[in-house]
């Protein structure tokens, strides 16, 4: 870890390391308020953060968050106390939120945030991954330009193949330094997520591997039929429909009406007897409406997106074998070693695309989650096959 | 008789093997004891590896089955090959018959596909020549036809399929045909040794021989053998010795002996006048064709027979490896061994191959494709042979008994008679 001790009067006095790391642009909050929160931050950065742990973070000190808090006069503290007395892994919508009322939104405001700090957290331990598979890539990539540059050096090998070898070296570097920005960027993303200090280089426990595929997953009935039933935005849009329903609408005078139907031709229709227009249930239909279609693209996205992951682990034991088949025929001289280390490339390069579908997978059923109101139809199995 | 006849005599088609009147005379492998020299004086041929065909005689016919299939062999051990072959084997046993005598040759074909029977070399009537289409039909897959003609002319002859050729012969499908000398006495030899050479390409990790290589094939064989799978040569000190090599690869083949000198006696064609014949050490047999060496075994020693192209006394070997020779591997070792926990990475090639054979030893911790054979292999009593392939022994002894044809394991070199290391302080003064 990396980190700029610069000495400000208000902490010298404590001269605890993790004080060294305060936010050093911002002011301390009031004490009482979310002092205890910040002083913890740095810490959290000493250890390797599990996914519970930040969203347990994220519930207390996330941006979009705090101002609520304020509001209803929550102190971060108090609530990150609390939180304490929660055993195991923290479950938002059970342990957190409880029942919805009518016209809460700090409930759906909960539920977007720890969507984006999870987030946060699955692009950060996919950038981790991403940066050691890069850098592993760059080893055999530099391995190969060693052996050609001793190569050339003992008159083997001639200069288009020497640059060859350099080039592809400096492709390797390139896309480390891709990868290792990516992985400052992701560390950036959940600091301010999880309200911690901007220079502290964080990082996760590692990015879970894909449990089984839920079945539900790809049952859109049972997930609309769940989301109506679990999701608070759904519940107050379904009240109000059956509220406007419950108008009893008054009929509206017989007339004439015109639509523009034809070119040349005017169609007349008698619209009376007719209800009156019925805006209310008008709107009601519409907002449920949107909300089914956010279930269905969230559904598809989480999907789609669980498939990727699953084709990209299939693939995972496919490219180890083909490693260490390449490895076999290099101990038999039926394969040079340029050859092997094409292959582990292509291994690494492997594992980075299964990580990042890995972490998308992850990542849609996050949204999704927030979609079905912050509860999963049932526990994911960890361990299966993908 | 024709062919409807002898099917009725034997019943069905599946029991169409032949009673063996005369005793199979099975080529004594390594470690048993071969039959000394028949009625007629000859000295039956010993194929490597292989036996000679079983036969009955039939109102004074001799009469032969062979049955086309495909079968399993070992091509040394650590590999199986799945051929196509004859009455079990690749190649097909020996035919060994005598100058004159009438053959009737019974050809039963459990391929998936057509074949025929070419008798390369052996002059008969034109439509037993056995080429499909042009000579007779095809032979259809489970079809049984016969081949009856008279062997005029004593000599060494081959016998491989003329239909769907290029893939029948890569498969294996070959076999030799021995004709001795009539009269008692003549051109009698000792021992008489007789290959085929056979190259395959079957990739590593695969059995099946590649039907569409042409020209790179990896595995270079006597009798669809390699070093040191292949058997060994014996010879009694002053013995007359042949050996009959005869060529069905797609490439020539220098075929060179050590500890003597020889003469070419014969070809597929027939036999070489004395005064057509000079020594040599070294004869190429080219595609297509036989060549009968002779000489008196008069050097006891273990002595090399192989062929001199060296990447055919070798096993499978990859084409366009980076060149290492020479060159300081160690930096690029350390970070490729780090790619590599758990396994064993070793760098190779620096200051030669020779360390392949050690390599391949190490087996457990550096394995090969399965089904494959290591690039150079073999000990012998001073170490690794470094060989492969196209690569066997003949092993002269004084006190080797007449007919014997056990191994009579490493030769014990008379005391003097071995090179020595010279001491480096000696070696100072050396003229140069
Ligand atoms: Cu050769």
């Amino acid at each position: 870890m990396h980190t700029q001790c610069r000495m400000r009067p208000l902490v010298a006095a404590s001269a605890a390391c993790i004080a060294l790391v305060a936010p050093l642009h911002a002011a301390p909050s009031p004490a009482g308020f979310a002092r205890e929160v910040e002083i913890s931050g740095p810490d959290l950065a000493n250890n390797p953060l599990s996914l519970d742990r930040a969203v347990r973070r994220a519930l207390v000190t996330h941006p979009a968050l705090q101002p609520r808090y304020l509001e209803r006069g929550i102190a971060p503290d108090a609530l990150a106390q609390a939180l304490t007395k929660v055993p195991g892994t923290l479950d938002i919508a059970r342990d957190v939120l409880g029942p919805s009322t009518p016209g809460d939104t700090l409930r759906s405001a909960v539920l977007a945030a720890i969507a984006e700090a999870q987030s946060a957290w699955y692009t950060l331990a996919a950038a981790q991954a991403g940066r050691d598979a890069a850098e592993q890539a760059r080893q055999a990539a530099l391995a190969h330009a060693e052996l050609a540059e001793a190569q050339a050096h003992a008159g083997n090998l001639a200069e288009p193949e020497l640059l060859a070898a350099r080039l592809a070296a400096l492709q390797a570097e390139t896309e480390l330094a891709h990868a290792a920005s990516a992985l400052r960027a992701a560390q950036r993303t959940l600091n301010s997520q999880l309200g911690l200090p901007v220079t502290i280089e964080a990082g996760t426990t590692g990015l879970p591997p894909l449990p089984s595929r839920p079945v539900w997953l790809d049952d859109t009935t049972a997930l609309l039929d769940f989301a109506r039933r679990h999701a608070s935005a759904f519940k107050q849009a379904l009240r109000a429909e059956a509220t406007a329903e419950a108008v009893q609408a008054p009929h509206i005078t017989a007339r004439t009406i015109t639509l523009p139907l034809g070119h040349n031709t005017t169609l007349l229709a008698d619209d009376g007897d007719r209800t009156r227009w019925p805006a209310a249930q008008l709107a009601a239909h519409t907002g449920l409406r949107e909300l089914e279609d956010a279930v269905l693209a969230a559904q598809q996205q989480a999907a789609f997106a669980w498939r990727q992951a699953e084709l990209a682990a299939a693939r995972q034991p496919l490219q180890a074998a083909a490693t260490r088949a390449a490895l076999q025929r290099y101990n038999g001289m039926l394969a040079g070693v340029d050859t092997l280390l094409e292959r582990k490339r292509e291994q690494l390069a492997g594992r980075q695309d299964e990580v990042a579908a890995r972490r998308d997978a992850w990542i849609a059923l996050a949204y999704l989650q927030v979609q079905l109101g912050g509860t999963l139809p049932a526990p994911l199995v960890t361990g299966g096959q993908p | 008789m024709n062919r409807r006849t002898f099917l009725g005599s034997t019943g069905a088609l599946a029991s169409l093997a032949l009673p063996l009147t005369h005793a199979a005379k099975a080529a004594p492998p390594a470690g048993t004891t071969a039959t000394p020299r028949s009625r007629t004086g000859h000295t039956p041929v010993t194929t490597l590896n292989g036996r000679a065909l079983g036969y009955r005689m039939n109102d004074g016919v001799k009469e032969f089955h062979l049955i086309a299939e495909e079968i399993e062999q070992e091509v040394a051990p650590g590999m199986v090959a799945r051929f196509w072959g004859y009455n079990g084997g690749s190649p097909g046993p020996t035919l060994e018959a005598i100058e004159g005598d009438r053959v009737r040759i019974y050809v039963t074909n459990r391929l998936p596909e057509h074949t025929t029977i070419h008798w390369h070399g052996i002059l008969l009537p034109a439509g037993m020549d056995g080429v499909g289409g042009l000579s007779q039909p095809q032979i259809r897959a489970g079809e049984t036809y016969v081949y009856e003609f008279t062997l005029t002319k004593s000599g060494t002859f081959m016998y491989h399929p003329h239909a769907d050729e290029m893939l029948q012969l890569a498969q294996g499908m070959m076999g030799l045909i021995i004709v001795h000398p009539k009269r008692p006495g003549e051109r009698a030899v000792d021992r008489d040794y007789a290959l085929m050479l056979a190259s395959y390409k079957i990739d590593p990790g695969t059995r099946r021989p590649d039907p569409s290589e042409m020209t790179d094939f990896n595995l270079w064989t006597f009798n669809s053998r390699t070093f040191p799978a292949i058997q060994t040569m014996v010879a009694r000190t002053g013995e007359r010795v042949r050996i009959r090599v005869a060529n069905l690869t797609m490439t020539n083949h220098p075929i060179h002996l050590h500890g003597v000198d020889f003469r070419v006696t014969g070809t597929d064609g027939g036999w070489i006048p004395e005064a057509g014949q000079w020594p040599e050490v070294t004869t190429d047999v080219a595609v297509g064709q036989i060549r009968v060496i002779e000489f008196i075994a008069n050097a006891p020693g273990d002595w090399a027979f192989h062929c001199h192209k060296s990447h055919h006394t070798m096993g499978p070997m990859g084409h366009g490896l980076p060149n290492l020779l020479g060159v300081d591997q160690q930096r690029a070792t350390a970070r490729i061994q780090q790619l590599f926990p758990g396994e064993h990475y070793m760098a190779m090639g620096s200051e030669g191959m020779a360390e392949m054979q050690d390599m391949a030893a190490m087996g457990d911790m550096m394995p090969l494709p399965p089904n494959t054979l290591p690039m150079m292999t073999g000990e012998g009593p001073f170490g690794a042979i470094e060989m492969g392939g196209m690569f066997t022994t003949l092993k002269v002894r004084n006190d080797l008994a007449p007919g014997d044809y056990r191994d009579p394991g490493w030769y014990a070199h008379p005391p003097g008679t071995v090179a020595t290391r010279v001491d480096a302080r000696r070696a100072d003064g050396l003229p140069r």
